[in-house]
């Protein structure tokens, strides 16, 4: 009963299990199998019954296949040594014709000349472990090439784009690798960075071409579409310019990938080979467009910085041309003249702020000392009109030139001066009050100079 | 044009990822993915849709097949599995070609897509086209 039962709970799993079981001989001939064969592999049972181990595993892997039978075989064959289990992988074919990745445990009983067999499907999990580790990959690739330039100082930018280029092209085992810049100003122009194997032109073919000869490739990449082509020949009829112009610059192969920046396309990045003609992967698509990207946006912050750098330029030169003016101005508003031996002339236009009359004053009081002049005349024809400030800043200058023992003299007080003026408390003397400056010299000249300063202006 | 079967993704109540399987008039299969993959077993949400494709793909006469991501933005490691269910059941299950179309741009799709349809067989490869087109 208890053999029944254990036949009973074998035959059970047997047909529960997910994974493929069986039994074959050393021969590869099956001799049992599960339900599992069929719902992973399409194989019903009278296909089962015809096929051998070897006709199902994938041609690249029988020759591992056909040594682990042989091992298992042997093994089967010797009736004193000991079982032997074998781990492998390989390809099992389906019934539509495509392969599923199997991982196998098998078993050899030693004089029994069976193997028994388990397998796993793990076709997907290393699909899966295949595309994160090229995406792994192929991020640490990026960040390895745009290491040498994405945060470069500008002086170092030129030096890592082209380490950059360089790792890149070596890398995808190009001629030549280059980083071409469009611009349009009234035609169409291409600049590259670039860098080549010893031997080979660095200069791409793009960088001496015309507006013909790169149109095509510019209207292609600003699809947003790579240009791959292995033979020249098989460039369409409109990239005829450009064929004709790789033509002459030897190029064998080539590959050239949008470098865009927030949809903004700046140029290419490319790969030549001039050697022998060669094709690139999707790898080397996806890579140079990746680090398109970062070299549109490094090329677009250069790019920034400098327009941001002439932007400061610009207006240290206008802070330095508003600061030389600013010295003209208050040269002009305070034009001391001498006109005569021992007179000076300070003929005023304009307002006259508080700022502006202590101004005056410092230059006027400085000059008095400096020329030792004995009367200094206040011309104020160009004054249309004074506050009550500025009259007090008046009085207080004139007051100053009488403590450093010269005389002041106010000429062409205008209607609405003298109104100001005449309202303040404190008023001017009418001896030292000129029509105009005409008088105001001729008074200057007729006094003598022990006379000057001794009179007091101001009552 | 027939709608073969219909699959969706929600989250927090909205609609994240949608698949749709048609057959178009002239035997075309398309299958659209649209939105994006981001939870840990999107199986809960499409293990009937892919039991829906396996039940009736070889129900029609289909000459091609379109995939079409494109408004696919993104696809974690959980929905690598379900992506290799349904492609793996088109090319089991439907014979012609199969033409897939992706965003130029988009270096998950470049990268990894190849790797889910498994291009490596040279009998998918075969059957496989690509047409990149701009992210819409």
């Amino acid at each position: 009963m208890v053999e029944l039962k254990s036949q009973r709970d074998l035959d059970r799993f047997f047909a529960v299990s997910p994974e493929l079981l069986c039994v074959f001989s050393t021969s590869g001939s099956f001799l049992r199998w599960n339900t599992a064969w069929e719902s992973t592999l399409g194989h019903g049972a009278e296909e089962m019954s015809r096929l051998r181990f070897l006709d199902l595993v994938h041609p690249d892997d029988a020759g591992a296949a056909r040594g682990m039978l042989e091992r298992l075989g042997a093994a089967g064959a010797d009736p004193v040594g000991t079982p032997v289990r074998i781990r492998i992988e390989n390809r099992f074919r389906t019934r539509s014709g495509l392969y599923v990745r199997l991982s196998w445990s098998l078993l050899s009983v030693t004089g029994e000349g069976l193997v028994y067999g388990s397998a796993r499907n793990v076709d997907k999990q290393r699909r899966v472990e295949r595309a994160l580790m090229q995406r792994i990959e192929s991020k640490m690739q990026v960040a390895s090439i745009s290491s040498h330039f994405i945060e470069a100082k500008p002086e170092e930018l030129e030096r890592g784009l082209h380490e950059a280029l360089a790792r890149m092209g070596t890398a995808l085992e190009a001629d030549r690798c280059a980083l071409l810049v469009f611009a349009e100003q009234g035609a169409l122009r291409c600049e590259a960075r670039a860098w080549s194997v010893e031997g080979v032109p660095a200069t791409p073919c793009e960088a001496a071409a015309g507006q013909e000869e790169l149109s095509w490739l510019l209207q292609k990449l600003r699809a947003g579409e790579a240009v791959s082509v292995m033979h020249l020949a098989n460039l369409p009829a409109e990239a005829a310019a450009m064929r004709a112009l790789l033509e002459r610059g030897g190029v064998k192969s080539i590959l050239r990938v949008p470098a865009a920046y927030a949809g903004r396309l700046i140029g290419a990045v490319s790969l030549d080979v001039v050697r022998q003609p060669k094709s690139w992967g999707e790898a080397a698509r996806t890579l140079l467009l990746a680090i398109g990207e970062m070299f549109a946006m490094t090329v677009e912050r250069a790019r920034a910085e400098d327009a941001l750098r002439r932007v400061i330029e610009q207006q240290e030169l206008m802070r330095a041309t508003i600061e030389q003016q600013n010295v003209a101005i208050q040269t002009l508003s305070t034009p001391i003249i001498q006109v005569w031996d021992g007179v000076l002339a300070l003929p005023l236009v304009g307002t006259i702020d508080g700022r502006r009359a202590a101004d005056i004053m410092e230059k006027l009081l400085q000059r008095i000392v400096e020329t030792q002049s004995r009367f200094a005349i206040l011309e104020l024809t160009g004054v249309e009109d004074v506050d009550t400030e500025t009259a007090h800043h008046l009085l207080k200058m004139l007051r100053s030139i009488e403590l450093l023992g010269a005389q002041g003299v106010v000429a062409g007080v205008r209607p609405g001066v003298a109104q100001t003026l005449s309202a303040l408390e404190v008023g001017l003397s009418p001896r030292f009050i000129q029509h105009d400056l005409q008088h105001a010299l001729r008074f200057c000249m007729g006094r003598p100079a022990a006379t000057a300063g001794s009179t007091a202006s101001l009552r | 044009m027939k709608t073969l079967s219909y699959g969706e993704i929600t989250d927090g109540g909205l609609s994240v990822f949608q698949s749709v399987a048609r057959l178009e008039d002239d035997g075309r299969l398309v299958l659209s993915f649209e939105g994006a993959i981001r939870i840990d077993n999107p199986y809960r949400y499409l293990s009937s849709y892919l039991d829906e494709l396996a039940r009736v793909l070889p129900q029609h006469p289909i000459t091609s097949t379109t995939m079409d991501f494109v408004k696919m933005r993104f696809c974690n490691s959980n929905g690598f599995y379900v992506i290799m269910d349904i492609v793996d059941a088109v090319y089991n299950l439907v014979h012609g070609p199969v033409l897939v179309r992706r965003v130029s741009d988009d270096d998950w799709q470049h990268e990894t897509l190849p790797i889910l349809l498994n291009l490596n067989e040279e009998h998918i490869a075969a059957r496989t086209t690509f047409e990149d087109l701009r992210e819409p």
